[in-house]
C-alpha cells in the first residue's frame, strides 16, 4: 500500500503541494482530479521520486521510500508526452524495463508480446516509434510501464495529448488494461469523465491541497465545495437558508439534512423535472443533445438551471418545473 | 554535469577556435591595417580609390542579390508541391533535389562546363558570362529554398488558405495575402542563406566566370596567389567579413519571429484531386529534377567520352597515370586521408561544443554558440588566407599537411554542432526520467539511452564533416602544397589546362568526387533513420 504523509513542495514562492496526504490500496485505482496548476502532477512526481518533497514522507507497505532513488522504486510511469525512446523500436521500448531487470532475452520477448497484446498492439514490436499515431504511442507508453510488472502504476494525463473522441474510447480501454494487469494505480487528469471512467476513488486537488476524496458516486452526490461541483460539471449552486431541516431557496423549499443557518446547495440536473403543474417557472435558453436525452439550460428566478428532457422545449419557451429533493445536496 | 566538466568542455573548443579562427582573423586585420608593423591606412585607401576593386565589390553584391531572387523563384513551386501534395515517390524526389547542394563546387563547375562551356552540350557558350554564375548559384541553392520554405509550408494549416478563399479571395490573392506573409520567416531565412552562399561563392566564379568577371573572394585569391599583394588582399577580406557580418546579423534578428499554430506535416499534404493538379505537379517535379540532375548526369556522360571521339574510359585511366602535372591517385588518397582526419577533429571539437550548447551548461553558453557559428559565415577563402598569414610562428605550420584537414575541420565544425545539438536535445530530461522509472540507474541511463543517441549524432556529424572535407576548395587552394593536393584542386588544375585529354580526366575525377561525396551523404541519411539497437 502506498502512503503519502504531509508532503509539501515549494518552488520559490509558489507552494505546489501544501501538506498532502494520500493512500492507495493494493488493488485500487485513484484519480487525482484538478485544474492545471493544482499540484496533481507534482504529487505524482513526488510519489515516483522525480521530485524531492520539502517535508513529508512517501512509504510503501510501511517502509519509508522518500529517499529511495526513482530507479529502485519499482513503479511504472506513463508520461503525458509519452517520452518514448526515439532510438529504439516499439519492442525495445516496451522491453527496456525488463532489460534493466536483466531478464533473459526469451522471457523478455514473451513478456513484450504479452503486454503489447494487452494494449491491443500485438505484432507491433519492430515498428519505429516515429511511425506511431498519438493513440498508438500512448498505448506503447502504457505497455512499457506495465511490462516490468510494477508494484504501482502512475499515469500523468496519459490521454491529455489526444482529441476528445479518442480520449473517451481510450479511457475505457485504459481502465480495462489496468484492471487486467491487476496493478494499483494513480491517475492524474483534469477531466472528470476520465476520472470517473478509470478510478475507484477520486481525490480532487486545488491549490496544492486535496479538497475532497471519495468514490465517484460520493463526489457526485455531495460535492464538498463549489469548486468540486464545477469540476464535476455541476453548474447550479444556490444560496439558501435552513430552518428546521428545510432549506428555503429561490426555487422553493427543499428538505435537507443540515443544521440551521445559511448554506449553499448544489442542484444536479436530475433534481429538476418538467411538470405542467410544477411551481417553478423557467425560460428555456437552449439545449444540448447527449444521445438519449437532452440537457436543457433555462433561467428560473434569476438562476441558470439545468434539467434533462427526452423531448426538449424550444429556446425562449416558458416551462414549469418541479424540484426533486433527492437531486439536491448541501455543500458544507 | 558539474561546473568543472562544463568548463573543460567549453575550454577545448574555445581554445581551438582561438588559435585556428580568431588568431588568423586578427592577423588579417594586422596585415591590412599595419602591414609594416605600424598603422598604415595606405592599403585601405588603395582599395577604396580603386574603381576596379569597387566595381568588384558592387558586382559581388548584386550577383548575390540576383542569385537569391532567382533561387527563391525557382524553388517555390517545388517547395509548394512537396509541402502540399502527397504522391508516390515524394520523399525520394525530395531527397534527389538536395543532391546539388551537397556537391563540391568543382563538381558543379565541371558539370556546367560540360553543359554550357566551349563544346558544351547546349552549343551555347555561357562560360565567361555572368549568366552561368547566376544559373549555377540557383542550381546550387535551390535545395535551400525547397527545404527551408517547404518545411514551414508543410506545417502551415491549409484551412487558413481555405478560410481566405471562402471569404472571397482569389487563389493569387490568397497566396499574396495569406500564404506569403505566413511563409515570411522561412523565406527570409532561405534568402539570407542563399545570399550568404552566393556572396562568398568562390569555386563557381573562379571556374566559370572567366578572367574578366570576379568577386571579392576571387580577388582575395588573386591578390594573394598571383599579385602577392597581401595588404590589399587583407583589406578585401575585411570588406568581405563586414558584408557577411551584416547578413548574419539580419539573419539572427529574423530568428525570433512569429509564433503560429503549426500542424503536423502529415495532416497538411493531400493526394492531388484533379487531372489538372496531377499535370501541374508532374510538370513542376519534372522541370525541377531535369534542372537539378541534368547537369550532373551530363557530367557522367562527358567523363565517358574518349578524346578521339566515341566513348571510352580514357579519362578514368588517366587518373591512374602520374603525368607530372596531376597525380590523380595521389589526390584521391590525400582527399580520403584528409577527410578522415578532418572528420575526427571536427567531431572531437564539435561534439564537446554541442554537448555544452545542448545542455545550456557552462558559462556564457549562448555567446559560445554564436562563436561556434562564426566560421560558417566566414568565407573559406578568408579562412585559408588567414591561415597562411597567421600560422608562421611560433611554429611554422604553413607548409605542414595538417593545415589542410585543420582548415576543413574549421569549416565543418559549425555543421557538426548544428546537426548534433538537436539530437542531443532529443535526449530530453523526460527520456532520462522515463529510463529511471523503468529501473535504470545513472550508469544504465548513460549506456542505454544517452550513449546510443550520442553515437548517432557522432555518425551523422562525422559523415557530414567527411563530405565537406572531400569537396572543400576555397581554403584548400591556399593551404595545400605540392604533394598535399586534393581531388578538387586536381579537377581545378585539369579544367584550366587546354586539351581534350585533360578535360576527360577532369570530368572523370569530378565524377569520382561526386560518387565519394554521395556515399558520405548517404551514410548521413542512413544514420538518421530511426532503427533498433537491439
Amino acid at each position: 500500500m502506498l502512503a503519502v504523509r504531509g508532503v509539501t513542495v515549494q518552488f520559490g514562492d509558489l507552494v505546489a503541494l501544501d501538506g498532502v496526504s494520500l493512500s492507495v490500496g493494493d488493488d485500487e485505482v485513484v484519480a487525482l482530479l484538478g485544474p492545471s496548476g493544482s499540484g496533481k502532477s507534482t504529487l505524482l512526481r513526488v510519489i515516483v521520486g522525480l521530485q524531492e518533497p520539502g517535508t513529508g514522507t512517501v512509504s510503501w507497505d510501511g517502509t519509508d521510500i522518500t529517499d529511495l532513488p526513482t530507479h529502485r522504486r519499482d513503479f511504472g510511469l506513463v508520461f503525458q508526452d509519452y517520452a518514448l525512446f526515439p532510438h529504439l523500436d516499439v519492442g525495445a521500448n516496451v522491453g527496456f524495463g525488463l532489460r534493466m531487470q536483466e531478464r533473459p532475452a526469451a522471457g523478455r520477448r514473451q513478456r513484450v508480446a504479452e503486454v503489447l497484446a494487452l494494449v491491443g498492439l500485438g505484432g507491433f514490436e519492430r515498428r519505429a516509434v516515429s511511425t506511431l499515431s498519438g493513440g498508438q504511442a500512448q498505448r506503447v507508453a502504457l505497455a512499457r510501464a506495465l511490462a516490468p510488472s510494477p508494484r504501482l502504476l502512475l499515469l500523468d494525463e496519459p490521454l491529455g495529448a489526444l482529441d476528445r473522441a479518442l480520449r473517451e474510447e481510450l479511457a475505457v480501454d485504459l481502465a480495462a488494461a489496468i484492471r487486467t494487469a491487476g496493478v494499483p494505480a494513480v491517475y492524474v487528469t483534469h477531466d472528470q469523465h476520465e476520472a470517473f471512467t478509470v478510478a475507484d476513488r477520486v481525490a480532487v486537488m486545488d491549490e496544492g491541497r486535496i479538497v475532497q476524496a471519495g468514490t465517484p458516486a460520493d463526489l457526485w452526490r455531495t460535492p464538498a465545495s463549489p469548486l468540486v461541483a464545477r469540476l464535476l460539471g455541476l453548474r447550479t449552486v444556490l444560496a439558501a437558508t435552513v430552518e428546521g431541516g428545510v432549506a428555503r431557496t429561490a426555487l422553493g423549499d427543499v428538505p435537507v439534512a443540515s443544521r440551521d443557518g445559511p448554506v449553499r446547495l448544489v442542484v444536479r440536473p436530475e433534481a429538476l423535472a418538467l411538470d405542467p403543474a410544477g411551481p417553478i417557472e423557467a425560460v428555456v435558453a437552449g439545449s444540448t443533445y447527449r444521445g438519449g436525452d437532452h440537457l436543457v439550460a433555462a433561467d428560473a428566478a434569476g438562476t441558470r438551471v439545468e434539467f434533462l428532457a427526452a423531448d426538449p422545449p424550444a429556446a425562449g419557451e416558458t416551462v414549469h418545473l418541479r424540484l426533486e429533493p433527492t437531486g439536491v445536496s448541501v455543500i458544507r | 554535469m558539474t561546473r568543472r566538466t562544463a568548463l573543460a568542455l567549453t575550454a577545448v573548443p574555445a581554445a581551438f577556435l582561438a588559435v585556428f579562427f580568431v588568431w588568423p582573423l586578427v592577423s588579417i586585420l594586422v596585415t591590412g591595417l599595419a602591414p609594416g608593423g605600424r598603422l598604415d591606412l595606405g592599403p585601405f585607401g588603395e582599395v577604396l580609390t580603386d574603381g576596379d576593386l569597387l566595381g568588384v565589390a558592387w558586382f559581388t553584391v548584386w550577383q548575390a542579390v540576383a542569385s537569391t531572387l532567382l533561387a527563391l523563384l525557382a524553388g517555390l513551386p517545388a517547395a509548394w508541391v512537396f509541402a502540399r501534395f502527397d504522391f508516390p515517390g515524394r520523399s525520394l524526389v525530395r531527397a534527389l533535389t538536395t543532391v546539388p547542394f551537397v556537391m563540391p563546387s568543382v563538381v558543379v563547375g565541371a558539370a556546367f562546363i560540360a553543359l554550357v562551356g566551349e563544346r558544351g552540350l547546349l552549343g551555347l557558350e555561357l562560360t565567361g558570362t555572368v549568366w552561368v554564375v547566376l544559373v549555377a548559384h540557383v542550381f546550387y541553392n535551390m535545395a535551400v529554398v525547397i527545404r527551408t520554405v517547404g518545411a514551414l509550408w508543410s506545417h502551415l494549416d491549409p484551412r487558413l488558405e481555405e478560410a481566405a478563399r471562402a471569404l472571397g479571395a482569389s487563389p493569387l490573392r490568397t497566396f499574396r495575402t495569406v500564404t506569403l506573409p505566413l511563409l515570411r520567416p522561412a523565406l527570409m531565412a532561405a534568402a539570407s542563406i542563399v545570399f550568404l552562399f552566393s556572396f562568398t561563392s568562390f569555386g563557381i566564379v573562379l571556374l566559370l566566370a572567366g578572367p574578366r568577371i570576379t568577386t571579392l573572394e576571387v580577388e582575395i585569391y588573386r591578390h594573394t596567389a598571383v599579385l602577392l599583394d597581401l595588404p590589399v588582399a587583407a583589406v578585401l577580406a575585411m570588406l568581405q567579413l563586414a558584408g557577411v557580418g551584416l547578413i548574419l546579423r539580419s539573419y539572427a534578428r529574423r530568428q525570433d519571429v512569429v509564433e503560429q499554430p503549426l500542424r503536423a506535416a502529415a495532416e497538411t499534404a493531400r493526394r492531388p484531386r484533379s487531372r489538372r493538379e496531377r499535370l501541374t505537379i508532374a510538370g513542376i517535379v519534372a522541370a525541377t529534377l531535369a534542372f537539378l540532375l541534368g547537369p550532373l548526369a551530363l557530367l557522367v556522360e562527358r567523363s565517358l567520352r574518349a578524346p578521339g571521339g566515341g566513348y571510352g574510359l580514357d579519362g578514368y585511366r588517366a587518373i591512374g597515370r602520374d603525368d607530372g602535372f596531376v597525380d590523380g591517385l595521389q589526390a584521391i588518397g590525400n582527399s580520403l586521408g584528409f577527410a578522415t582526419v578532418a572528420a575526427l577533429i571536427a567531431l572531437a571539437i564539435g561534439l564537446m561544443a554541442a554537448y555544452v550548447v545542448a545542455r545550456r551548461a557552462g558559462p556564457l553558453s549562448s555567446w559560445f554558440d554564436t562563436l561556434l557559428m562564426l566560421p560558417l559565415g566566414t568565407s573559406a577563402v578568408t579562412l585559408g588566407f588567414g591561415f597562411i598569414v597567421a600560422l608562421d610562428h611560433p611554429v611554422d605550420l604553413r607548409t605542414a599537411w595538417i593545415l589542410v584537414p585543420l582548415a576543413h575541420a574549421l569549416v565543418a565544425i559549425p555543421f557538426v554542432v548544428r546537426l548534433a545539438v538537436p539530437v542531443l536535445r532529443s535526449m530530453s530530461g523526460r527520456l532520462r526520467e522515463a529510463a529511471a522509472v523503468l529501473g535504470a540507474g545513472p550508469a544504465m541511463v548513460w549506456r542505454h539511452v544517452e550513449l546510443p543517441i550520442v553515437t548517432r549524432a557522432a555518425a551523422v556529424g562525422g559523415a557530414f564533416a567527411f563530405a565537406i572535407s572531400l569537396g572543400e576548395f576555397g581554403a584548400t587552394v591556399f593551404v595545400a602544397r605540392p604533394g598535399s593536393g586534393t581531388v578538387p584542386l586536381a579537377v581545378f588544375r585539369l579544367l584550366g589546362r587546354p586539351g581534350a585529354a585533360s578535360a576527360a580526366e577532369a570530368m572523370a575525377l569530378a565524377v569520382v568526387l561526386m560518387a565519394l561525396t554521395a556515399l558520405a551523404v548517404l551514410a548521413v541519411e542512413r544514420a538518421r533513420l530511426p532503427g533498433s539497437v537491439f
